[in-house]
C-alpha cells in the first residue's frame, strides 16, 4: 500500500507541476492587443474627431447631393433613400459612434487640462454635426444619447438640438478667447489658426440663423445683422474644407477619387442636369465646367445598336413627369443624355434606374475640383489612377463663396445691411476663383481666361437685374449658389428646402415619389433602439415651414 | 468490457458448485473471426458446467469436455456459437459479427466505453464502414445525413471549403454553435480558420475558409460517437455544450489480431452539375445584341453575326488588332463573328480527380497494442487550380506494465494544403468592386452568369503585360479564366496533435488516470492576385500572407471507480480535475503594387503594410497581429448506480472557471442527471424472440455553462498609428473610443435540457427504433448585441435573450429480408427541430449574419432563430403586390421578414441489399421546408440565362399585382428584360426567396467482398472493391428546374448565418472506385 501511495503521490505532483504553470491563471481579462482607455491622448483624439468629421461630411454630402442633383441618384427617392441607404446609415453611425462619442470624451479632459483650443474645435465641430443631423433627420437623439447605460435613447426635438448647437458655438467662441496651456499638435482644417476657427464658429452661427429665418424671421434678421459686421469667413483663407493628401499608404486620397479613378474607373455617373446647367442652359460654357467634369470621350455613338447598348433610353419618349417644368422653362431640360451638345458629356438623368451598361470608359467623371481629378483639356481619354491632382482634392464644407450667397439671401429676405447684388456677385467670383485654382499643372489649352470669367459674371448679373421680385432674384442667386456648391450636398439640400431654388430641377423619370423633406432614420437605429420609430420622407424639419410638395 | 467480464465471472462462480463427472477429454482449436483472423479472449464454456476458458493471444484454446456436451463460444460483438463435442478432439470456430448486438458498447464522454443500455441519453454512433471509402475527403461532409438531430451544411462544392455542423438546432444567438471535436481524447481545434481575409471583403471570403476538421483522414477513423444532449456532454462543460463529435481513430486497441495491415485506396472524379442554360437568346438588353453582362439580347435565329466584341475591346484599349498580340490567331481580327450559344461554363470547369491512399498497420500483443498509419489524399476541385493535398501520419500504442501501470500515447502529424483561385461570394453583380468597397474580388463564380454568346475560350491574358482581357468594350471586368490562373488563395496547415495517458490501477475497483493532450496547428495562408486584374480593389496586384497558430493544451486527472455495492447494486463513478488552455497567435503582411508580373513575393511589391489595411477606405485599419490566451479549469464528478443491470441512475456535477470573465463572475456550476430503464430485462415476460426483444426508456436533465468570447469586459482604446497622411506628408495618428462597449458584469450563461427517449428492438432484432424528444433552453445568454450608434457604440456584449429548441429525433432500422444469400436492410433517421427566440426587448432585432443589412439572419422574439430580414415588395391592404408606372414592383420602404431558413424536418433513408458477396447501398435524404435567399437563381434568371427564360421575349409582360396609381389590377406593360432584370435580378430580396425542400441521393455504392476461398492462397485477409458515388442527384423541386440548384449550402461559411446563397458554391457529384484490402 505504501508503494501505491508513493506512486500516487508522484503522479499527482507531476501533474500538478505541469498544471500550475500557466493553465490555471485566470486573470486574463485585459486585451493584450490594444491600449486601454487610460491611454487616451488629447491630440490623437482630436485627430480622430477631425478625420471622422471628414467622413461624416462625405456621407452627408453624398446623401444631400443625390437629392438635389449634384450627384447621380439611382431610382426614385423612396427606393434610393430607404432605411438602409448607405449615406444616411454611415452618416448617422459616424456622427454618433465616432465624432460625437470622441468629442464627449475629449471635452472634459481638454477643459480640465485647460486645452481650450482643443475644446473649442471640438465644440465647433459638434455644432456642425448636430445642425446637420437636424437638417437631415428632424428630431434626433441628443440629451439621452452617448450614455453607455441607456441603449434606447429617445429623440429630442430638432429645435432643442439646434439650441444645443448654438450653445456649443457660443462656448467655442468663449474657449477660443481663453489662454490655453497648449495648442493641438495637428489641425487638419486650419493648421491651428484660432482666428480661422473663430470666423468659422461665427459663420456657422450665420448659417444657423439663416436656416431659422422661416420660423423666426426677426431673430434671424437681428442676429445675422450683427454677425455680418463681425468676424466671419470673408475670403478663401478662411475656407472650411477637408484637404486630402495623395499618399497611397495610408490611402489618403479624396474618397471620390479613389472610387472613380482608382477603384471602379469610374463607378458613378455625373448628373445630366448639372452638366446641362454648366454647358447648355446659359448658352455658353461655365468657366468651372472643365474643373467639375472630365469627359472620357468627346462624342456620342450614333448607330442604334451601340446606343441600345450604352444609352438605352436614347429613343424613349419624354416622360410625362417633365410636362410641368417644360411648360415654364425656356431652355428644354435634358432627357436621357446631352445629345444636343454632342461632345461626350456622358451622364445620367436624376433617378434613372436602368441597368448599368458597359460604358465605364465613356462616362464623364469628376474633374480636379473638388476631388482632385483630371482636367478636361479635350483629351477625351480614359481615366487612370494617378491622373490629375492624384486625389489631392477637398471637401468644401464652408467656403467663402457660400457665405456671400447666404448673405445675399439674408439681404433679400431679411433686409440686412448687405447689398444682395454685391454679395451675389462676390459669391460667383469667389467660387470661380477657388475652383479655377485647382488646375493641376500649366500647359493646358482650354483654360477659361479672365474674359470668359467676366462674361460669365456679367451674364448672371444681368439675369439678377432682370429678375423682379425677391423670389425671382433668389432663383438666380440660388442657381449660382447651387453651381458653386458642387461637392457640398449639405448646403445644397438646405438651400433647396429653404428656398426652393434652383427652380428648374430635372424631375425623376416617374415623378411618383415625394422629395425627401427629411430622411428616414437608419434601419440599424430603428431596429436597435426601441424608442425610435420610423418617420416619413415627407416629414419636415422644424425650421422648414414651406408648404408640403413645394419642391420635387 | 469490465462489466461484461464481471458477468462472466459471476456466471463461473454460480456454476462452481456443480461437479462434472463426465468422461473428459481435451478439446483444442482456434477461434477466428469472420475474416479468418484469430480472436483472443473468446470465452468458452462447457454448457451446464462451470468449466470455462479463454482463447489465448493466437486464438487458441484448450478445454476439457466430454462427447455430447456443448461448447458455448461467446465474445462481445460476435454471435454466440454452440458446438456439440463429437469424436474429434479439435474444434475450430469461426465467429460471426453480431451487427445488432443488444449489449452494444459505445464510446461516451472522455472516451469511456459504456454499454449503451446504461445511458440515459441519446448517442449516435457511426462506424468506420459508414465513413471510409467515401468520395468526400472531409469528415464533416461525410457525416451528412448519418445522424438524427444533426444538420450539416457545406459552404459549397469548392474543395477545402468549410462545413457547418449544428446539433439539435442553434442555441446561441450570436455565439458559437459548432460542436466540439474530440479525437482520441484530444480536444481538437475544429474551428474555421479566419486567416487570410482582408478587411474590406472579409465576409465575402468566409465561404472559402476551411474547417479545421479537414485535417482528419476519414479512412483512419474507427468510429464516431455523436453526443447530442447536455447530459451526454456534461463532462466537457462549456466546450461540449453544442454537442460533441467523438472520434476514435484506428489505434489497434480493439484489434484481435497479432498484426494486420489494412490498405484503402481509391480514385474518384469530381464533376460540376451546371444549370441548363437556354440556347435561343444571347448577350444584350431589350432584345438587342450588346456586349453586356446580361443575356437579354436578340434571338440567335434573328441575326447571323455580331460585331467581334473581343476585337472591339482590343482596339478600344490597346489600339491594335488582336493579331498583333496574338500572331497565330488572325481569326480574331474578323470584324464580325458568328452569333451563337457557347458552352462556356462547361469549358471553364473541369472534372477533378481525387485519389486517396490510407495504410494502417495495427497489432496487439499480450501487453498492449500499437498502430501506425499513413494517409494521402489528393482532392482536386472541379474548378481548375482548386485542390486539397493532405498527408496524415500517426503512431500510437498502449503498453501494460506489470506493475499495473498502463501507458498509452498517440501522435498525429498532418499537413494539409488547400489551394484555390478566388471563389469569393458574389452578389451576382459585383464583377468588380462596388463603390462601398465590399465587392467580391474577381470571383470565379461570375462565370455562372456569363452570357450565352460569349466564347470563354478567347484569349484571356495580354501576352506582354499579363493583364486580363475580356469581351467588354472597356475591358473593365476581370475575365474569370484569368482569375483561375492569376488569383490564388492558399491555406497550408501543419498540425501535430497527440495524447499521452497514464493509467494506474490502484486496486480492482479504482483506476487513476492522467492524460495530457496537445493540439498545435500552424496555418500559413496567402491571398494574392497578379497585377492587371482590372479589378477595382487590386488593379496593380496584391499579396497578403498570414500566419496563425492555435494551441490547445488539455490536462485531465481523473479517478474511475467501478465497484459492485451489493449483489444487485453497482457503482460506476468518475471524479476529475481538468484544465484546458487555448493559445492563439496570428500575424500578417500585405503588399500592393506588384513590380514584375506573376511573381508573388513581398519583395516584388512596392507598398507594404504590416497590418490589414482597408483597401478602399483609408480609415479602415485594423491591427492584424493578435494574441489571445484563455484558461478553463474545472472539477467534475459523475456517478452511475445500476440496479440489476436494468436500471441505471446517473448524476453529474461540474464547476468551471473561465479566465475571460471578471473575478466575481468566473465560476459556473452545472449538473445533470439521467435515468435508463430496460423493462425487457426487468420483466423477462415482456421479451420474446419474435415479438419485443428489447425496450429501453430513458430520461435526462442536463445543464451546461457557456462562456463569452475573449476580452469583452474591459474597454479598449482604438489606436490607429497612421490613419491618414496630409497633403504635406504629415502622418496622422488617432486614438478614439472603441465602438465595442465592454460589459464588466458579463455572466456565464447556462443551457438546460430535458431529454426523454425510448429504444426498442423487435421481431428477432429485425426492427429497431430509437426515439428522442428534447427541449433545450439557453436563457439570458451571452449576446454580441448590436446597439444603436446614438449610444456612442455600435456593439456590446450582454446577457439577454433566450433560445428554445424543441425537437424529435428518430432513428430506425429494419431488415425486411434476411436469408442465407439475401439481406435487405433499411435504416434511417428523422429530425424535427423548432427553435423559438424570446427574452429580447420587444421588437428588438439582433442581426446574426449576412453580407449586408439585408438580407440577413435575425433574432426576434417569438420567431425561429435566424429568420431572414430583407427588402420586400410593397403590398396593399389585401396583400397584392403594388406596381409602379414603369410596370415594376415597388419596393416596400420597410424591410420585412421574408424567409425562415430553418427546415421543418429532414430525414435520411438508407438501404443496403446484400446478395452473397455483393452489397448495394444507397442513402437518400429529404429536407422539408427551410427557405433560401438565392442570389444564384436571381443572377441566372435575372440575367436571362436560365431555361425558364426561353420564352418569346418580344412580348411584353404585365407583372401580377395592383397598379399603385389606380388601385386597379396592373395593366402597365413592361419588357421581358425589365420584368426579369429589374425585378428578379436586381429587385427586392423577397423575389429571390425559394423553398429549399429537396430530395437527394447522397450515396450510392456497390461493394464486392471477395469470398475468402479465393483469398486463401493470397497474402490478403480480405478484399473489398466498391463502386461509389456521392451526391449523385439533387432535386430542389421548388426552385427553377433549369438551375439544378443545390440548396444545401450557406455561402457565408461556418457560423450562425444560414439560408443565404451568394453564388459561392456549385452542385458537384463525386464518383469512383475504392479498394480496401487487409493483409
Amino acid at each position: 500500500m505504501k508503494n501505491y501511495s508513493n506512486k500516487l503521490f508522484s503522479f499527482i505532483l507531476l501533474f500538478g507541476l505541469l498544471w500550475s504553470c500557466e493553465t490555471t491563471e485566470l486573470d486574463l481579462v485585459t486585451d493584450p492587443n490594444a491600449p486601454s482607455p487610460e491611454n487616451l491622448d488629447t491630440d490623437f483624439t482630436l485627430n480622430a474627431i477631425q478625420l471622422n468629421f471628414g467622413s461624416f461630411f462625405e456621407n452627408a454630402t453624398e446623401t444631400g447631393g443625390e437629392a438635389v442633383r449634384l450627384e447621380y441618384m439611382f431610382d426614385e427617392y423612396d427606393v434610393n433613400f430607404n432605411s438602409t441607404y448607405t449615406g444616411t446609415t454611415v452618416m448617422w453611425r459616424t456622427a454618433y459612434a465616432d465624432v460625437l462619442a470622441d468629442i464627449a470624451v475629449l471635452i472634459p479632459v481638454a477643459e480640465e487640462s485647460e486645452l481650450y483650443v482643443h475644446a473649442g474645435i471640438a465644440k465647433t465641430l459638434r455644432a456642425y454635426v448636430l445642425m446637420t443631423l437636424v437638417d437631415y433627420f428632424g428630431d434626433v437623439p441628443y440629451s439621452e444619447a452617448l450614455d453607455p447605460t441607456n441603449f434606447f435613447p429617445s429623440v429630442d426635438s430638432g429645435e432643442d438640438v439646434y439650441d444645443a448647437a448654438l450653445t456649443d458655438l457660443n462656448e467655442a467662441l468663449a474657449d477660443f478667447g481663453k489662454t490655453s496651456t497648449g495648442e493641438p499638435a495637428l489641425d487638419l482644417f486650419y493648421d491651428g489658426d484660432v482666428d480661422n476657427w473663430i470666423a468659422l464658429a461665427n459663420t456657422l452661427k450665420l448659417k444657423y440663423y439663416l436656416n431659422l429665418r422661416l420660423v423666426n424671421q426677426s431673430d434671424a434678421a437681428a442676429n445675422i445683422a450683427s454677425l455680418i459686421g463681425g468676424d466671419i469667413i470673408t475670403d478663401a483663407s478662411g475656407d472650411f474644407k477637408f484637404t486630402y493628401g495623395t499618399a497611397q499608404l495610408p490611402l489618403s486620397k479624396h474618397p471620390y477619387y479613389i472610387e472613380e479613378y482608382q477603384a471602379a474607373s469610374p463607378g458613378e455617373y455625373m448628373t445630366n442636369y448639372m452638366m446641362w446647367a454648366l454647358g447648355v442652359e446659359k448658352g455658353f460654357d461655365d468657366p468651372r465646367q472643365r474643373f467639375y467634369i472630365y469627359r472620357q470621350v468627346d462624342e456620342f455613338p450614333t448607330d442604334p445598336a451601340t446606343l441600345n447598348n450604352e444609352i438605352d433610353c436614347w429613343n424613349d419618349p419624354r416622360p410625362p413627369s417633365y410636362a410641368p417644368i417644360d411648360a415654364v422653362n425656356p431652355v428644354p431640360l435634358p432627357f436621357c443624355s446631352l445629345f444636343d451638345r454632342a461632345d461626350g458629356y456622358w451622364g445620367r438623368d436624376h433617378g434613372n434606374a436602368d441597368g448599368i451598361p458597359p460604358d465605364n470608359n465613356k462616362r464623364s467623371t469628376f474633374g480636379p475640383y473638388p476631388v482632385g481629378g483630371r482636367y478636361d483639356d479635350n483629351d477625351a481619354e480614359g481615366i487612370d489612377d494617378g491622373d490629375g491632382l492624384d486625389g489631392g482634392g477637398i471637401w468644401p464644407i464652408m467656403m467663402d463663396s457660400y457665405v456671400y450667397f447666404m448673405r445675399a439671401e439674408a439681404a433679400l429676405y431679411l433686409g440686412t445691411a448687405d447689398d444682395p447684388r454685391a454679395m451675389f456677385e462676390q459669391g460667383v467670383r469667389s467660387s470661380i476663383e477657388t475652383v479655377t485654382g485647382f488646375l493641376p499643372t500649366d500647359g493646358f489649352d482650354n483654360v477659361p481666361d479672365d474674359t470668359d470669367i467676366e462674361a460669365y459674371v456679367d451674364y448672371v448679373l444681368a439675369l439678377y437685374d432682370a429678375a423682379g421680385t425677391a423670389d425671382d432674384k433668389m432663383a438666380v442667386v440660388g442657381k449660382e449658389y447651387w453651381i458653386a456648391l458642387f461637392g457640398n450636398g449639405v448646403e445644397g439640400y438646405n438651400l433647396y428646402k429653404r428656398t426652393g431654388t434652383p427652380v428648374n430641377f430635372q424631375p425623376t423619370k416617374l415623378g411618383i415619389s415625394d422629395f425627401p423633406r427629411s430622411f428616414l432614420y437608419p434601419a440599424e437605429s430603428v431596429d436597435r433602439n426601441l424608442n425610435i420609430s420610423q418617420k416619413s420622407l415627407t416629414d419636415q424639419v422644424f425650421w422648414d415651414t414651406n408648404p408640403a410638395g413645394f419642391i420635387y | 468490457m469490465r462489466t461484461n467480464l464481471n458477468g462472466i465471472l459471476t456466471l463461473l462462480l454460480a456454476f462452481v458448485v456443480h461437479l462434472s463427472f463426465a468422461q473428459d477429454k481435451t478439446i483444442s482449436g482456434t477461434v477466428t473471426d469472420f475474416d479468418g483472423l484469430p480472436l483472443p479472449g473468446v470465452n468458452i464454456l462447457v454448457e451446464g458446467t462451470a468449466t470455462g476458458t479463454q482463447t489465448d493471444f493466437d486464438g487458441n484454446y484448450a478445454i476439457n469436455a466430454s462427447e455430447g456436451q456443448t461448447l458455448l463460444f461467446s465474445y462481445i460483438g460476435q454471435k454466440n456459437v454452440r458446438v456439440v463435442v463429437g469424436a474429434s478432439n479439435s474444434i475450430n470456430v469461426q465467429m460471426e459479427e453480431d451487427t445488432q448486438a443488444l449489449e452494444e458498447v459505445v464510446v461516451t464522454a472522455q472516451g469511456i466505453k459504456q454499454e449503451k443500455k446504461a445511458l440515459g441519453y441519446a448517442v449516435t454512433t457511426v462506424s468506420s464502414e459508414e465513413l471510409e471509402s467515401r468520395a468526400d475527403t472531409d469528415i464533416g461532409k461525410i457525416l451528412r445525413g448519418k445522424a438524427a438531430g444533426v444538420r450539416i451544411t457545406g459552404t459549397g462544392g469548392v474543395t477545402g471549403s468549410g462545413t457547418n455542423i449544428i446539433i439539435r438546432g442553434a442555441s446561441s444567438i450570436t455565439g458559437n454553435n459548432q460542436p466540439l471535436f474530440i479525437v482520441d481524447g484530444i480536444p481538437f481545434d475544429a474551428s474555421s480558420s479566419t486567416a487570410n481575409q482582408d478587411a474590406s471583403s472579409g465576409n465575402f471570403q468566409s465561404g472559402n475558409v476551411a474547417s479545421r476538421f479537414a485535417d482528419l483522414d476519414p479512412n483512419d477513423i474507427e468510429n464516431v460517437s455523436i453526443l447530442k444532449g447536455l447530459s451526454a456532454t456534461a463532462i466537457y462543460g462549456s466546450a461540449g455544450r453544442n454537442g460533441v463529435i467523438l472520434i476514435t481513430t484506428k489505434t489497434g486497441e480493439n484489434s484481435n489480431k497479432k498484426f494486420e495491415v489494412a490498405v484503402n485506396t481509391s480514385m474518384f472524379f469530381n464533376d460540376v452539375v451546371l444549370p441548363d442554360y437556354q440556347n435561343n437568346w444571347g448577350n444584350g438588353f431589350q432584345n438587342v445584341y450588346g456586349a453586356f453582362f446580361s443575356n437579354w439580347g436578340s434571338n440567335f435565329a434573328s441575326q447571323r453575326t455580331i460585331p467581334n466584341a473581343f476585337r472591339t475591346m482590343m482596339l478600344n484599349n490597346f489600339g491594335v488588332e488582336p493579331s498583333v498580340l496574338f500572331p497565330d490567331r488572325p481569326d480574331l481580327d474578323a470584324p464580325q463573328v458568328e452569333y451563337r450559344p457557347y458552352e462556356s461554363q462547361k469549358d471553364f470547369f473541369r472534372t477533378g480527380a481525387i485519389s486517396t491512399l490510407s495504410v494502417t498497420a495495427a497489432g496487439s500483443f499480450d501487453k498492449g497494442n500499437y498502430s501506425v498509419s499513413y494517409g494521402n489524399t489528393q482532392d482536386q476541385g472541379f474548378i481548375p487550380n482548386n485542390s486539397l493535398i493532405r498527408n496524415n501520419f500517426s503512431v500510437g500504442g498502449t503498453y501494460k506494465f506489470d506493475n499495473k501501470l498502463t501507458v498509452s500515447g498517440k501522435l498525429n502529424y498532418v499537413q494539409t494544403d488547400i489551394s484555390s483561385p478566388f471563389t469569393d461570394a458574389s452578389t451576382g453583380s459585383d464583377v468588380t468592386s462596388s463603390t462601398t468597397g465590399t465587392g467580391g474580388i474577381s470571383s470565379v463564380w461570375n462565370i455562372l452568369y456569363l452570357p450565352r454568346s460569349v466564347n470563354i475560350t478567347d484569349p484571356y491574358q495580354h501576352p506582354i503585360t499579363g493583364e486580363s482581357l475580356w469581351y467588354r468594350g472597356g475591358n473593365d471586368r476581370t475575365n474569370p479564366v484569368w482569375a483561375l490562373y492569376n488569383s490564388k488563395q492558399t491555406n497550408n496547415t501543419t498540425r501535430a496533435f497527440g495524447a499521452f495517458n497514464v493509467n494506474y490501477e490502484i486496486n480492482d475497483w479504482i483506476n487513476i488516470n492522467w492524460r495530457t493532450t496537445l493540439d498545435n496547428g500552424v496555418t500559413f495562408a496567402e491571398r494574392s492576385v497578379n497585377k492587371g486584374s482590372n479589378d477595382g480593389l487590386h488593379p496593380n496586384g496584391y499579396l497578403q500572407t498570414t500566419t496563425q497558430r492555435t494551441t490547445i493544451w488539455d490536462h485531465t486527472f481523473f479517478a474511475s471507480i467501478n465497484k459492485p455495492l451489493s449483489e444487485r447494486f453497482g457503482l460506476n463513478a468518475n471524479v476529475g480535475l481538468t484544465a484546458r488552455r487555448i493559445d492563439f497567435e496570428r500575424q500578417g503582411n500585405e503588399s500592393r503594387d506588384q513590380i514584375v508580373f506573376g511573381l508573388q513575393n513581398h519583395g516584388n511589391y512596392i507598398n507594404h503594410s504590416p497590418i490589414i489595411e482597408g483597401t478602399v477606405f483609408p480609415s479602415n485599419t485594423t491591427a492584424y497581429q493578435s494574441v489571445q490566451e484563455s484558461n478553463n479549469p474545472a472539477v467534475y464528478a459523475t456517478a452511475t448506480v445500476d440496479f440489476d443491470g436494468f436500471l441505471f441512475l446517473t448524476a453529474n456535477a461540474r464547476e468551471d472557471w473561465f479566465s475571460g470573465l471578471e473575478k466575481e463572475n468566473r465560476g459556473q456550476f452545472s449538473w445533470g442527471t439521467s435515468l435508463s430503464f430496460i423493462p425487457t430485462l426487468a420483466f423477462a415476460d415482456m421479451r420474446s424472440q419474435n415479438g419485443l426483444n428489447y425496450l429501453k426508456l430513458r430520461g435526462s436533465y442536463g445543464t451546461a455553462p457557456g462562456f463569452p468570447g475573449l476580452y469583452r469586459t474591459r474597454n479598449i482604446l482604438n489606436l490607429n498609428p497612421a490613419g491618414f497622411q496630409t497633403a504635406n506628408g504629415q502622418t496622422v495618428t488617432t486614438t478614439s473610443v472603441d465602438n465595442l462597449l465592454a460589459n464588466r458584469d458579463l455572466q456565464p450563461e447556462l443551457s438546460t435540457e430535458i431529454e426523454v427517449g425510448v429504444e426498442a428492438r423487435a421481431f428477432d432484432n429485425r426492427l429497431g427504433i430509437d426515439l428522442t424528444y428534447y427541449n433545450r433552453e439557453t436563457a439570458d445568454q451571452i449576446i454580441n448585441r448590436p446597439i444603436a450608434p446614438e449610444t456612442g457604440y455600435t456593439q456590446t456584449t450582454v446577457n439577454a435573450g433566450n433560445v428554445t429548441n424543441k425537437g424529435i429525433e428518430l432513428a430506425f432500422d429494419g431488415t425486411p429480408i434476411q436469408t442465407d444469400n439475401w439481406t435487405w436492410r433499411i435504416d434511417g433517421n428523422y429530425t424535427i427541430n423548432e427553435s423559438t427566440v424570446s427574452g429580447l426587448a420587444d421588437g428588438e432585432q439582433i442581426n446574426i449574419g449576412g453580407l449586408f443589412t439585408t438580407p440577413s439572419n435575425t433574432a426576434l422574439n417569438g420567431q425561429a432563430l435566424g429568420i431572414i430580414l430583407g427588402s420586400a415588395v410593397l403590398r396593399n391592404a389585401n396583400g397584392d403586390r403594388l406596381v409602379n408606372e414603369d410596370g415594376s414592383w415597388i419596393q416596400d420602404p420597410e424591410n420585412r421578414f421574408i424567409a425562415d431558413p430553418n427546415p421543418d424536418w429532414f430525414m435520411t433513408i438508407g438501404s443496403t441489399i446484400r446478395f452473397k458477396s455483393l452489397a448495394l447501398s444507397m442513402q437518400w435524404e429529404y429536407q422539408h421546408g427551410g427557405d433560401i435567399v438565392s442570389t444564384t437563381i436571381g443572377a441566372i434568371a435575372g440575367r436571362g440565362l436560365s431555361g425558364e427564360t426561353d420564352f418569346d421575349r418580344t412580348q411584353s409582360i404585365i407583372l401580377p399585382g395592383v397598379r399603385q396609381s389606380t388601385g386597379l389590377p396592373n395593366d402597365v406593360q413592361t419588357t421581358a428584360t425589365e420584368a426579369y432584370f429589374d425585378n428578379i435580378g436586381f429587385g427586392t430580396d423577397e423575389l429571390t426567396v425559394f423553398d429549399a425542400s429537396h430530395i437527394r441521393l447522397r450515396e450510392l455504392s456497390l461493394a464486392y467482398t471477395m469470398p475468402r476461398k479465393f483469398l486463401d492462397r493470397t497474402p490478403f485477409g480480405s478484399l473489398i472493391i466498391t463502386l461509389v458515388g456521392q451526391n449523385l442527384w439533387v432535386d430542389a423541386y421548388n426552385t427553377p428546374d433549369s438551375i439544378n440548384f443545390d440548396p444545401e449550402l450557406n455561402s457565408l461559411g461556418v457560423g450562425n448565418s444560414q439560408g443565404l446563397d451568394y453564388l459561392t458554391s456549385w452542385n458537384s457529384r463525386r464518383y469512383g472506385l475504392n479498394l480496401k484490402l487487409t493483409f
